[in-house]
């Protein structure tokens, strides 16, 4: 009961805040996932690279 | 393997939050607060419109000045506000800015603080005024009336007047604005040897003990002026004197006097 106390007062205080927090926590990370990791880790797609035969 | 990337993805979803949060609180009650909002704002919607755009080289422009310029104001914050505190002061600088503002907006805030002691003083008023430096002092603002007004000796010299509502208690100020007035103060516990020291000066002196705030105290038996500030307080202070300290602590950043002996205490 007192655990549960704990939780409903971590959630409630505050909670407009904290909600503008993870709105923007997860902007930030969509948009650096999207942006950055993902260019990163796209992988070559070896069938379309065009290879240069020296003549 | 999406199992493996959705716990990555919440996992710094998470920390990311808390990490904000955490900035929030921080800086909620800041001077500096709705700046850094603002300025995240931008950072934020202008990045990602910039993203989605693809417009590069604005992007690299961008990056190339505001980055670093950001980074140096935010840094230098303090150092550019005495610069610019200083600049302003200067007796050439207010002639010339004197040509184009009128009266009423080319006084500035200590000059308005020392006028108004001057005519507290002059009218043996007493009064207690507390001003916020880091410390936002928002568990003491609480407790007295919310006022939010532009500093003057016309309301100081108001509010302070015996008889009225607000006379008893503390007004606390913040950036230059009045918060509250008849805020109740901490009173210290500590042992004062001048007899003639109240309860109105031990709730300044117990304020100044819990915070970096500096409390101006004026008298309505002796009609003197003290000024308090962490454990040192100065007694029977002239006004010039006060405008000078009030220079110093406010705009040099002078340590809150915490680790200085009591005089007169």
């Amino acid at each position: 009961m007192k655990t549960r106390e704990r939780i409903k007062k971590l959630i409630t205080l505050n909670w407009r805040p904290k909600l503008v927090c993870l709105l923007a926590a997860i902007i930030v990370w969509l948009w650096v996932e999207w942006f950055y990791v993902r260019d990163e880790n796209t992988e070559w797609d070896m069938d379309n690279i065009q290879l240069s035969i020296p003549e | 393997m999406q199992v493996v990337y959705y716990i990555r993805a919440t996992f710094e979803i998470l920390v990311l939050w808390v990490l904000f949060y955490q900035l929030y609180r921080a800086f909620k009650d800041s001077r500096g607060a709705a700046i850094l909002g603002g300025l995240l704002a931008i950072v934020v919607l202008g990045g990602f419109l910039l993203e989605l755009a693809h417009a590069v080289v604005i992007k690299q422009i961008a990056g190339a000045i505001v980055g670093p310029g950001t980074i140096l104001i935010v840094l230098f914050q303090p150092e550019l506000r005495t610069a610019l505190a200083k600049l302003g002061s200067h007796p050439f600088i207010g002639r010339i800015m004197g040509r184009f503002l009128n009266n009423a907006e080319n006084r500035d805030f200590i000059s308005e603080v020392r006028d108004s002691v001057a005519y507290l003083v002059s009218k043996r008023y007493g009064a207690l005024i507390a001003i916020c430096r880091k410390d936002k002092l928002s568990e003491y603002t609480k407790t007295g009336t919310q006022l939010d007004a532009a500093y003057s000796r016309e309301l100081i010299g108001t509010i302070f007047m015996p008889k009225t509502l607000l006379h008893d208690g503390a007004v606390i100020v913040d950036n230059e604005r009045i918060i509250t007035a008849a805020s109740i103060l901490p009173v210290s516990n500590r042992e004062l040897k001048d007899l003639s020291m109240g309860l109105r000066h031990r709730a300044g002196i117990g304020l100044a003990e819990n915070s970096d705030a500096i409390v101006i105290i004026v008298s309505e038996e002796t009609g003197t002026v003290s000024l308090v500030v962490g454990n040192m307080i100065q007694r029977d202070i002239n006004l010039d004197l006060l405008k000078e300290r009030l220079t110093q602590l406010l705009y040099t950043h002078e340590n809150t006097g915490t680790d200085k002996k009591t005089d007169n205490a």
